[in-house]
């Protein structure tokens, strides 16, 4: 079966609004009058043709140019399918049975955190607003993990598009997978679908990737 | 056959930057009391037996004739027991362990033994509710409920012992509880009624109790529809920071999320008559550009893990602010409704630490939101506690001698919320 694409470039089981990013696909409304709202997958690329967009930033093609005037992106880039990476943070019972001191508490009822990884750069740590620190990935308030630093580290792209984690010096270091170790400081350690990044008294962070279709041809 | 309808009302639009949206979820259940495809139910009623029903001796005789008139409601073929409760726990019909089917027969016969009943011992409420636990531990097929009647405070085991009772009973069985007399603890029995998806009433005279009994129980046994919860999904890099049932009672239940997949998270509600009932929630959503639609949540009702309705939340981005700074009406009805609730909370609270400076400007708040919010029924009850000078600005006194039991009906009613009436 194939999937809807949204507007995004997500593959959704859902045909009015995206399941991944809420994103409308195909229900009309006031405020997106005039946007693209079809549901079917042929009808979404007939419409691209017509209106093509930035699979990056939404923002529609000027006709005739090569790049996103937003973000650069490439129009005319061959390749197949573009991959959408997303962080999905989570307090790991396990790893904190295993590590933790007596003295934390397991945060139960925490939710999952997923974030889409989208920008050049992204940082996790824990919010000092005071030290003017705003990570992208917010360890602190509703999801504080004591052991996370204020900055802990970031996931950098790879000009494959892909991603790779860098430890920004953290007092309690970062592992991944099942390598108790801790990675070198300052060292990018490029990660695959699946790979996960443990930091902090319990939180895992899972990189997923999801190829979506949504090549412009 | 059973329908749920859910509607959404909010406002959807938002200001750029903002990331907050907050939408009213309206649930409307008929067709739940179909019996033929119904579920099978368990019913049981557990009766405080301990020494202080005998003073006034007129409380444990009210508590056998309702709890009398309580099984004559049992509908034939729900299976069915009676538990008596003091220091201990023990079932009184029928004997053996196993529930029966209600008939003629089986509703006589333990009519007969509850009559029998004499009070007698302390009060060590978390070991009634394992016992219930017990009764319908191997019955997960039935939709089971207990209205559970007490006079006291939970005195012969340490609130420890009743927490770890209440958490193994949570799921198993629904609960409502029913406190009768001055002596009992509102906060106590919410905590039950709350864990255990039930109510909690105040009631004042021991000769009110074999009507409450009957309602109660009919509510129970219309309810067909089991096993109901709302399933919230949010998109990526959002969450879901609020549900909250806000009519017909406060309930939050936030911290009930069980989840079922990254994005998506259950809400039990427990069992279902012909109802409505209604919700607010709130979804913390990544900001995105003017003119931009983003669908927050998507809510669906779900029934053994079936959906069955489904109300959507959106989130649409504006510069006009005449549209992102609109007050949705129904939204903050309730939102008013769940403050004054508060207020009367937090009133009791500061009451009874001797905090008096806190506790009048608590009941003062009440008064003035009650007030403004035309709710006569908690404006009555509020004016029985203190002597309300001007309404309009919450000015008040706590009054000198105020009667235990409009304390209790005051602080037990506080969740209890207005529906709004439908507006054009």
């Amino acid at each position: 079966m194939m999937d809807t694409i949204c507007p995004r470039g997500h593959p959704s089981l859902t045909t009015d609004y995206c399941d991944q990013c809420g994103t409308p696909i195909a229900i009309p409304s006031a405020a997106a009058a005039g946007e693209v709202e079809i549901s079917s997958v042929t009808e979404v690329r007939m419409a691209e043709a017509r209106a093509e967009r930035c699979p990056a930033c939404k923002t529609p093609r000027t006709a005739g140019d090569r790049y996103c005037e937003v973000d650069g992106y490439d129009f005319e880039r061959t390749s197949e399918s573009v991959v959408v990476w997303c962080a999905v943070v989570r307090a790991d019972r396990a790893r904190f049975d295993l590590l933790a001191p007596d003295d934390l508490e397991f945060p139960d009822g925490s939710t999952t955190l997923t974030c889409e990884l989208d920008t050049e750069s992204v940082s996790v740590g824990r919010q000092s607003p005071s030290r003017g620190i705003v990570p992208d990935i917010d360890l602190g308030g509703p999801y504080e993990d004591p052991g996370v630093s204020r900055r802990h580290l970031r996931f950098d792209r790879l000009p494959d598009g892909g991603y790779a984690v860098v430890d920004c010096g953290s007092a309690n270091g970062t592992s991944i997978n099942d390598d108790p170790t801790p990675i070198q400081p300052e060292t990018p350690v490029p990660l695959v679908e699946g790979d996960r990044v443990h930091l902090g008294a319990w939180t895992t962070i899972t990189i997923v990737g999801q190829a979506t279709g949504a090549s412009t041809t | 056959m059973t329908t749920f309808v859910a509607e959404t009302y909010q406002n959807e639009f938002l200001a750029v930057g903002a990331t907050r949206i907050d939408a009213l979820v309206s649930v409307s259940a008929t067709g739940t009391g179909n019996i033929a495809g119904g579920r099978e139910s368990a019913e049981l009623v557990i009766v405080d037996v301990s020494g202080s029903m005998n003073f006034p001796r007129t409380k444990i005789r009210s508590a056998i004739a309702a709890t009398c008139e309580a099984i004559d409601c049992i509908r034939d073929d729900v299976l069915f027991g009676v538990i008596a409760g003091d220091d201990a726990a023990r079932l009184v019909y029928p004997g053996g362990d196993k529930l029966v089917p209600a008939s003629p027969t089986t509703r006589q016969a333990a009519k007969d033994a509850v009559r029998k009943l004499k009070a007698n011992g302390g009060t060590a409420i978390g070991q009634w509710l394992s016992l219930a636990r017990y009764m319908v531990a191997d019955r997960s097929e039935c939709i089971s409920h207990a209205i559970l009647l007490t006079d006291g405070e939970n005195q012969n085991e340490s609130p420890e012992e009743l927490a770890e009772a209440l958490a193994s009973c949570e799921g198993s069985f629904q609960c409502d509880c029913r406190g009768v007399g001055a002596d009992w603890v509102v906060s106590e029995l919410r905590t039950i009624a709350s864990t255990l998806l039930g109510t909690v009433e105040a009631i004042r005279a021991p000769e009110d109790l074999a009507a409450d009994f009957t309602a109660t129980m009919a509510r129970a046994m219309a309810r067909g529809t089991g096993n109901v919860a709302l399933r919230v999904w949010t998109p990526m890099g959002a969450r879901v920071d609020l549900v909250q049932q806000v009519s017909p009672t406060l309930e939050d239940l936030t911290a009930r999320r069980v989840e079922v997949t990254d994005l998506e998270g259950d809400y039990p509600t427990g069992a279902w008559s012909d109802e409505s009932r209604d919700y607010h929630v709130s979804f913390e959503v990544p900001a995105r550009e003017i003119g931009d639609e983003m669908l927050a949540g998507r809510i669906k009702l779900v029934v053994d893990d079936a959906v069955v309705s489904e109300a959507r939340v959106r989130a649409v981005w504006t510069d006009d602010e005449a549209k992102s700074t609109r007050v949705n009406h129904e939204l903050a009805h309730y939102t008013g409704q769940a403050e004054l609730a508060r207020a009367i909370d937090d009133a009791y609270v500061a009451r009874r630490s001797g905090d008096l400076e806190t506790a009048t400007r608590q009941f003062g708040e009440a008064v003035r939101l009650a007030h403004e919010a035309g709710d006569t029924y908690k404006l009555q009850g509020l004016a029985a506690v203190v002597d309300i000078e001007d309404p309009a600005t919450g000015t008040v006194r706590l009054k000198q001698r105020v009667d235990a039991l409009d304390d209790l009906a005051l602080e037990a009613g506080s969740v209890k919320t207005n529906r709004l009436p439908p507006t054009g």
